[in-house]
């Protein structure tokens, strides 16, 4: 015993320490939320993780030498929408995010090119050149839209309810179409029934297609995305993603947080109900650096791992009897949709776009979008998912990391960058043997080769840039992120049975216990459930008014944005 | 926020958090300033597809010796050692040596090779390892002394300090090769544990640092984790005691008003200033680039610009495959089992070639250097958590380098060429299990670390002239530079770099003799002993 009590943290003044207010499972970036927002409450919070760094797919890594950072999976940083960067101060704990006149570009190989500029005047000069009346509606639409935007947005930083889903189908009233209709449509038939021109369907079908929202080829979840994505904002963090998830380790720690890293939690015991005041025990694994060591949670676990990794982590039957709904959300819980293959590329000099004729801005566009090839192809898209026609969806949707065309401090010195190609792929790969055909070198390679031409023809002269090159597949995603069920890169599907009400409460009807992923809304860079479930947390422990917690969606990206242009 | 600072420490590598932690702990407040976005310096671990890839430091010689293991209580902060039985394999062409971390195991392996050995190996070992305890590790942490005071103290301290002060004169290879081994293979073995981490096997007056290379290459140990678990702890020991580090920001000047240094400007234009810097960078970096040279004492600048480099660099490259790990044919079971696994070397001239080519800028061929397997012994190494879709396993490959050479290309190259090479001896390697590969080239090291500069991993070459009182230069042997408020404690400073803590802990304590703060820990046992003994001079 006394070997186990060596082996405690230490906490400030010197004395042992393994009771804690909260426990939060898994350090990625809305674990760390939520732990920087309940430690800034008061409360003494221990966030544990079982990887060696924090951030699980916020990395940036040195993946081509001591060279360029390279984020490796999370680039695109969507806190402009989110409460969380004001409240938490995250500029003063070192974060810069970059805010250019746009946060992403589409590009098609057809040398045309479209700049999603926040500016609406800019905006509909670049609508004007592919179609005025496409543009007029638009333009028509973001006006009413506008007014609205963060009473909508907070939809995404508080827990599912009915009537929010009532507000998300009544967005059909800023384009005079029903609630009803709304329910009934998916995002492509909703871009038909609004436009006429074929690239600006394609263009707010890939900005819609992120799957921020829900999925575009769904019924009503895919009008709603199709609807919120003109109220997409985004920004670049100086250096590296990585960098967000040291300003929320920062955070964390100036307010007393506890972080344990390499420190795999084996399983979490329930409390039973006449002893709840003792708190739910977290143990970790036996390979930790403090193995078989116990961590009391006195008032709350927050699990910020997937369902199906929770699952494995508590007593089966206690859920069942303690929240039968829980049991059986975890049990039926889905990853399969898709699943992200990223190829990355150490590049001498920037990409050439081949569409800055059109737009130059182009090059100053950190987040890329190559959409469909064609509407037609937009529709059949589903179909090859659905038959497994892994080489097929390589004309669907790419996301194209270019950060260093905003952020030129990744530029290295010898003048080489690093630009990433994501594509989503199916998960199963069936017609290949299985899953486990992420692993087959002479399929994957293909791949890799194919997102090369894919930029060769968006990019003349790409592949002669190319110095070195790796990719990461769903499998590797999946090893690298024991939550990342598949590799799906937010904690399994947010759309169909576990769209918005669909997903998971952020508190379970087991006192003590919360998640903050599978939850709504969808865990992303936004860091909304990061909130979501400090905002639950909070209320119950009573702690939730705090003169300091008080930001709205927004808000600080407006701040930041107006003092830019002036 | 970070106003009123005592102390400010450039570089959160190991010597920076080190000294940073000790400070803190005695109720300064302290900040590290640290250009890249993690800290660590050469503690890294990158974790790609769930493989933790240590791309530079992975062999802790003396681990829990290390006095700020103890006094800043790191296991309780997460930092635990794997020490593997099995410490050493040479595969030679028709044999195979194999060192434990028991002593009498290894003389049994060595007598299977070469019966007459066995007697100079158990000589060898006992002298080393009594070396190392009694006098080479114990002033590891303490300041160095002038060389012939030192010299003095030990010829009064008996037969031992004697002899330390004979072996000081020598080459590694003489000492080694004075023990009268009859199998020169293995000479060899030990040679290459002499110089596996660029110590000249021929160069004079270095044979002092021999006995604790080859004695602690069989007690070495794996940080659990990877090696930034180190980094990991120490920062959280440092943050617990209210230290601060700031990442991703870079010094630009150190600020000096007439003879006194109040704090530094940082990359971004900021500010910060300080009662104490203490920097842990080259001897370049802090009085050529960070100081302005025209305003210095001239001893400091000729220092600085007659600075040698190290005349050899690393190369370095970690795989994460989906397979078994390497089982050599033909050879004892427990070469299996081994730490180290060391390739290419028949003979003490083929362990001197392969420093000479990297000293004189030859490309490695992949045939010669050595191979570890850390995932073997620290499950937490590579993420087995997907047990359907194979076994994963972290390999290492590791050889002396030279800095000049198109890296770029080159790195990948050798990658192709050591992996190829290991599967001759262990041909269940196959090159179609390779998920992840990572090659870390001398530019790598020095681009990631620029204090590290040509890839010098210990922040300038171990000659004599640059060693112990020497390092960087007498005027800065005591930590303190001849510069008010500015202290000195990286790799540059005695004991050198390797991962030992020294500098860093040393630094610490003249810094809270200056300011007055309470030194509320005690010298380590193996340090009051060698003072006892007549080593080392009273405090």
């Amino acid at each position: 015993m006394a070997r186990q009590d060596a082996n405690l943290p230490i906490r400030k003044g010197g004395s042992m320490e393994s009771t804690y207010d909260v426990v939060v499972v898994g350090a990625g970036v809305n674990g760390l939320t939520c732990g920087a927002y309940l430690a800034r409450a008061g409360l003494s919070v221990a966030v544990v993780e079982r990887r060696n760094e924090c951030g699980a797919f916020a990395l940036t890594e040195d993946l081509f030498g001591g060279e360029n950072p390279t984020d490796t999976h999370a680039a695109v940083c969507f806190l402009p929408m989110s409460p969380v960067w004001g409240d938490l101060e995250l500029d003063r704990h070192g974060f810069d995010l970059l805010l250019g006149k746009s946060g992403a570009a589409v590009v098609w190989p057809d040398e045309k090119n479209y700049i999603y500029y926040y500016d609406l005047n800019l905006q509909r000069r670049e609508l004007e050149r592919l179609s005025e009346k496409d543009a007029k509606t638009t333009i028509a639409m973001r006006e009413k839209l506008l007014p609205d935007a963060a009473e909508l947005l907070w939809l995404f930083f508080k827990p599912a309810t009915p009537e929010g889903e009532e507000r998300f189908f009544e967005l059909g009233k800023y384009v005079g179409i029903s609630p009803q209709e709304m329910r009934e449509m998916n995002g492509l038939e909703l871009l038909d029934a609004l436009f006429t021109e074929e690239h600006v369907k394609m263009l707010w079908l890939a900005a819609a297609d992120i799957g921020l929202f829900g999925d575009v080829a769904m019924k009503g979840e895919g009008a709603v995305a199709v609807m919120l994505s003109s109220l997409l904002a985004t920004g670049t963090p100086r250096g590296g993603m990585h960098t967000l998830v040291h300003a929320l380790v920062r955070c964390f720690r100036s307010y007393g947080g506890t972080l344990l890293l390499n420190a795999p939690v084996s399983q979490v015991v329930l409390a039973n109900e006449s002893e709840l005041s003792k708190g739910h025990s977290v143990i970790l694994s036996d390979d930790s650096p403090y193995p078989g060591h116990e961590i009391h949670a006195k008032q709350a676990v927050v699990f910020n791992v997937s369902p199906p990794v929770v699952k494995e982590l508590l007593d089966d039957t206690q859920v069942s009897q303690r929240d039968p709904q829980l049991h059986a959300k975890m049990k039926s819980w889905a990853s399969e949709g898709h699943c992200a293959f990223i190829s990355h590329f150490l590049i001498n000099g920037l990409p050439e776009w081949g569409s800055r004729g059109w737009n130059a801005d182009v090059d100053i566009s950190p987040f890329i979008l190559r959409p469909y090839d064609s509407w037609e192809h937009a529709h059949s898209s589903q179909e090859h998912y659905h038959r497994d026609e892994t080489m097929e969806v390589l004309g669907d949707i790419a996301e194209i990391y270019n950060q260093t065309g905003q952020d030129r401090s990744r530029m290295s010195a010898a003048g080489r960058c690093t630009l990433s190609v994501e594509i989503e792929y199916p998960v199963s790969l069936e017609a290949y043997g299985g899953f486990g055909a992420w692993d087959n070198k002479e399929l994957i390679d293909q791949v890799h080769y194919a997102h090369a031409d894919m930029m060769e023809k968006l990019a003349p002269g790409f592949k002669s840039q190319v110095v070195d090159s790796l990719y990461f597949t769903p499998l590797d995603n999946w090893r690298r992120n024991a939550s990342a069920i598949y590799g799906h890169e937010i904690g399994g599907d947010n759309s169909g049975p576990q769209w918005y009400t669909g997903r998971i409460p952020p508190r379970s009807t087991i006192p003590g216990i919360y998640f903050s992923q599978g939850i709504w809304p969808a865990s992303l860079t936004h860091l909304g459930n990061g909130y979501v479930s400090a905002c639950v947390v909070a209320e119950d422990l009573g702690v939730r008014s705090q003169e300091w917690w008080k930001s709205a969606p927004m808000e600080r990206f407006i701040e930041r944005l107006t003092s830019h242009v002036q | 926020m970070y106003s009123d600072l005592d102390v400010l420490v450039l570089g959160a590598g190991p010597n920076g958090l080190t000294c940073a932690s000790y400070l803190a702990k005695a109720g300064a407040k302290v900040a590290v300033v640290e250009r890249n976005v993690e800290s660590g310096g050469g503690l890294m671990t990158q974790e790609l597809s769930g493989f933790k890839l240590n791309s530079h430091a992975i062999y802790m010689l003396l681990a829990e010796l290390m006095p700020p293991y103890r006094d800043l209580n790191l296991e309780s902060f997460g930092v635990s050692f794997v020490r593997p039985e099995v410490q050493a394999a040479f595969l030679y062409k028709d044999e195979s040596l194999v060192l434990y971390s028991d002593p009498a195991r290894s003389a049994d392996s060595v007598a299977r090779i070469s019966p007459n050995d066995v007697e100079p190996f158990t000589q060898l070992y006992s002298d080393f390892r009594r070396a190392s305890e009694e006098f080479i590790i114990p002033a590891t942490y303490v300041p160095p002394v002038d060389p012939l005071d030192q010299i003095e103290l030990l010829e009064q301290a008996g037969e031992l300090g004697r002899w330390i002060n004979e072996l000081a004169e020598m080459t590694p290879r003489e000492l080694i090769h004075g023990y009268g081994f009859t199998d020169e293979r293995i000479e060899a073995g030990l040679i290459y544990l002499a110089s596996m981490f660029g110590l000249d096997p021929d160069g004079g007056g270095m044979g002092f640092l021999a006995p604790v290379y080859v004695y602690r290459l069989m007690q070495s140990a794996l940080v659990r984790g990877g090696t930034h678990q180190l980094a990991s702890g120490l920062r959280r020991a440092l943050e617990s005691f209210g230290g601060i580090v700031l990442t991703a920001s870079e010094v630009r000047e150190i600020i000096l008003d007439g003879n006194r240094v109040s704090g530094i400007v940082l990359d971004d234009g900021q500010r910060i200033s300080a009662k104490a810097v203490v920097s842990t960078l080259n001897p370049e970096q802090n009085f050529l680039k960070l100081l302005d040279p025209a305003l210095l004492p001239t001893p400091l600048v000729e220092t600085a610009q007659a600075w040698e480099w190290d005349e050899t660099s690393l190369y370095v490259v970690n795989w994460g495959i989906v397979g078994e790990l390497p089982r050599y044919v033909g050879r004892p079971q427990e070469v299996d089992n081994a730490l180290t696994v060391v390739m290419g070397i028949e003979s003490p001239d083929d362990v001197l070639s392969h420093f000479e080519a990297a000293r004189l800028g030859s490309i490695p061929d992949g045939l010669v250097g050595h191979a570890s397997c850390p995932s073997q012994f620290d499950a937490l190494s590579a993420a087995n958590h997907l047990p359907d879709y194979g076994n994963c396993e972290v390999l290492r490959w590791e050889c002396l380098a030279p800095y000049e050479a198109n890296w770029t290309t080159l790195k990948k190259e050798l990658a192709a060429k050591a992996f190829e090479n290991w599967s001759r001896y262990a041909p269940n390697l196959s090159k179609a299990n390779i998920r992840v590969e990572l090659p870390w080239s001398p530019e790598d090291i020095e681009r990631h670390i620029p204090s590290m500069k040509r890839g010098g991993i210990k922040h300038g070459a171990y000659v004599s002239i640059q060693m112990g009182y020497n390092r960087p230069s007498p005027d800065c042997s005591s930590y303190r530079t001849p510069l008010e408020g500015l202290y000195v404690g990286g790799a540059s400073t005695h004991p050198g770099g390797m991962v030992l803590l020294g500098g860093g802990y040393n630094a610490a304590r003249s810094v809270v003799e200056d300011l007055e703060l309470p030194i509320w820990w005690n010298a380590p046992p193996m340090v009051t002993t060698a003072i006892t003994d007549g080593y080392l001079p009273e405090a």
